[in-house]
């Protein structure tokens, strides 16, 4: 049987893209926790450049480092969300004065579309877990690490009214990037919101 | 004493001879009547809006129209309402040619309408606007889909036009997507969006968790036109289908939706196997070899098989009660939008929107078909030449107009003769003078 879903990590040319490899198997471990979608037990890992990229409808890119996409990055990624592919970006420094930030929303701009806030009532908030406030904050915000600022809304490209671009400052690849067995150590599981962009993603 | 004979043959004479007085009697009645003093008229048909009025009140014995153009219908009308009333109406023409205009408005949103042409000669097809297309004429007729034309269209074979309503747009309820949460969920719903149909769903993510969209109103036909059923995952509204479809309305069943319980007796196929597509990748003009299938297999008698790849039944529909079930056999069609070629979102787009909309039950769908009346009441015509036949019969030379102005039958003349030839010929056979 096809899984439903397949957890796909996009490697770019430029920057660090591996940054969190604990991100794919702790999201997978949650999917599979606390729904009845079919995910496949292990990731994948898909350049930006190849058409494989196409196969996977919700894609995850991070990292630390300056990103510069290649021509050929960049037309991948406009033609994969023009189609209805939806990427994940989360910047590993939590911080909006960051390379990172800098170049990842402004190759986003250049390749997609700007990105803009997107409201704390936009249906991936309610997608499966509810998350009234919007996006839950994360311990590295709560710390005062990175900017030192705890990010009220996340970032967003909408094509036809569907997030085809979703980007976050929170660093959830730090706050994810642990090993799916001490989730038994969280009060509250942290990766329940990676399971609402999951949930988005198959019904939006 | 005679013979029983000859007494016979006696009174079958009388009999002749009291007939030919008859028929005598008869001629001369006819001969003393009035000769009718009304006259045979020849008209073009330029002419004819204009001596209408006036042929109506003299009523005319006969009238032999030469078509130039196309006759308007009023015009032909009353032509048709003079032959009923005694003149004798013939037509004839060298310009006409055989023509038909149908239209069809599509049970999709956006009021695209299918207008089919039969023609013997290209035919140019336009609306109130301007000029849609042009069609060369096939055996089979042809078909042209134009998106929201003007009220009438006209379609334009030499000096013959057909013309008709393009009819109201249908009244179309949102359609209802039930299955798993998936990509294809996901793309199926992009789909019909994208394309203006307004899309509820309730999908399954986990047990008792449901991701919905749309209000969920009661499973009828006056809330929902059609529903998609992605797998047997059909929750609540399940054991609802069968009555919503027998009602009128319309259920798309996909992959192995046809296996759940509360759908299997409406389905048109069982389900096969899935296989792979038969090419690795999602070919740009033949895509749908690139997807999984599950074949239709065992169609029940009363379905239609509509597709086939390699020997394989991959759609197929049937009607039950009012409504229509149509069952589609390939999976993941989502890999056909995100895989396929440059015009693969389109195509998707259409594609699911075409299958929906060929189940989809409207509160109302008028169509122009033939013959219909434009608001002026005078323009609608899809067929004039056929409707010509069906008025008054084939074309006839002007010179058949019945130029005979009343007096005797033709037929009464030899028939006396032969009614005395045949007393007269008994007579002489049995010895009479």
């Amino acid at each position: 049987m096809t899984p439903d879903f397949t957890f796909c990590t996009v490697q770019y040319d430029s920057g660090d893209w591996d940054s969190a490899p604990l991100v794919p198997a702790n999201l997978i471990d949650s999917v599979a926790r606390y729904t009845a979608i079919t995910v496949a037990p292990t990731g994948v890992i898909v350049p930006l450049s190849s058409r494989d990229l196409f196969k996977y409808p919700l894609a995850y890119l991070t990292g630390h480092l300056p990103v510069r996409f290649s021509d050929l990055e960049r037309r991948t990624l406009r033609e994969y969300c023009a189609r209805g592919g939806m990427l994940f970006v989360d910047d590993h420094n939590h911080d909006i004065d960051g390379v990172f930030h800098k170049t990842a929303t402004e190759e986003i701009g250049r390749a997609v579309a700007p990105l803009k806030e997107l409201p704390n009532s936009d249906p991936l908030y309610g997608s499966f877990f509810r998350f009234d406030d919007g996006p839950p904050a994360t311990s590295h915000e709560l710390n005062g690490w990175g900017d030192n600022l705890v990010h009220k809304q996340l970032m967003a490209v909408k094509t036809n009214d569907r997030i085809s671009v979703l980007y976050s400052s929170k660093d959830y690849s730090s706050e994810w990037g642990f090993h799916p067995d001490n989730k038994r150590f969280l009060s509250i599981d942290n990766t329940k919101f990676g399971v609402n962009i999951v949930v988005y993603a198959l019904t939006r | 004493m005679p013979l029983r004979a000859d007494a016979t043959r006696q009174t079958i004479e009388r009999v002749l001879r009291v007939a030919a007085l008859g028929l005598v009697a008869f001629g001369l009645w006819r001969s003393l009547q009035p000769a009718d003093s009304r006259t045979a008229i020849r008209i073009d048909s330029a002419d004819l809006t204009a001596a209408l009025p006036s042929l109506m009140l003299t009523s005319p014995r006969a009238i032999h129209v030469n078509f130039g153009t196309s006759p308007r219908p009023v015009d032909r009308d009353a032509l048709l309402a003079l032959s009923h009333a005694g003149t004798q109406v013939t037509w004839s023409s060298t310009s006409l040619q055989p023509l038909a205009l149908a239209s069809e408005r599509l049970r999709e949103p956006g009021g695209a309408v299918r207008i089919t042409v039969a023609a013997v000669a290209p035919v140019e097809l336009a609306d109130e606007m301007a000029i849609i297309d042009s069609v060369v004429p096939t055996k089979n007729g042809s078909t042209v889909i134009a998106a929201e034309p003007s009220d009438t269209l006209r379609a334009t074979e030499g000096r013959t036009v057909a013309t008709v309503e393009s009819g109201v747009a249908p009244l179309l309820h949102p359609v209802l997507v039930l299955g798993r949460a998936s990509f294809e969920a996901k793309f199926i719903m992009a789909a019909l969006e994208e394309r203006g149909w307004v899309v509820d769903a309730r999908l399954t993510v986990a047990p008792g968790a449901n991701v919905t969209q749309g209000k969920l109103t009661a499973l009828d036909t006056g809330h929902f036109s059609a529903v998609v059923a992605l797998d047997t995952s059909l929750g609540v509204a399940g054991p609802q289908l069968a009555r919503y479809v027998a009602s009128g309305g319309g259920l798309v069943l996909l992959g192995d939706a046809a296996s759940a319980a509360v759908v299997r007796a409406l389905a048109p196929a069982h389900v096969g196997a899935r296989t792979q597509g038969t090419t690795r990748d999602i070919p740009a003009k033949t895509p749908l070899d690139g997807l999984p299938l599950q074949a239709l297999e065992t169609l029940r008698t009363d379905a239609v098989r509509l597709g086939a790849r390699a020997g394989k039944v991959t759609l197929a529909a049937r009607r039950e009660g009012a409504g229509r079930v149509l069952q589609v056999g390939y999976n993941e069609t989502w890999r056909w939008r995100m895989q396929g070629g440059d015009d693969a979102v389109a195509a998707h787009r259409a594609w699911w929107s075409r299958l929906v909309a060929s189940v989809a039950y409207a509160a109302e769908w008028p169509s122009a078909v033939g013959t219909s009346t434009s608001s002026d009441g005078t323009s609608a015509e899809g067929a004039p030449l056929a409707r010509l036949y069906d008025a008054f019969g084939p074309a006839a030379a002007p010179s058949t107009v019945s130029t005979s102005s009343g007096g005797l039958p033709a037929w009464l003349l030899p028939l006396i003769c032969m009614v005395l030839i045949a007393e007269w010929a008994s007579r002489r056979l049995r010895g009479v003078r």
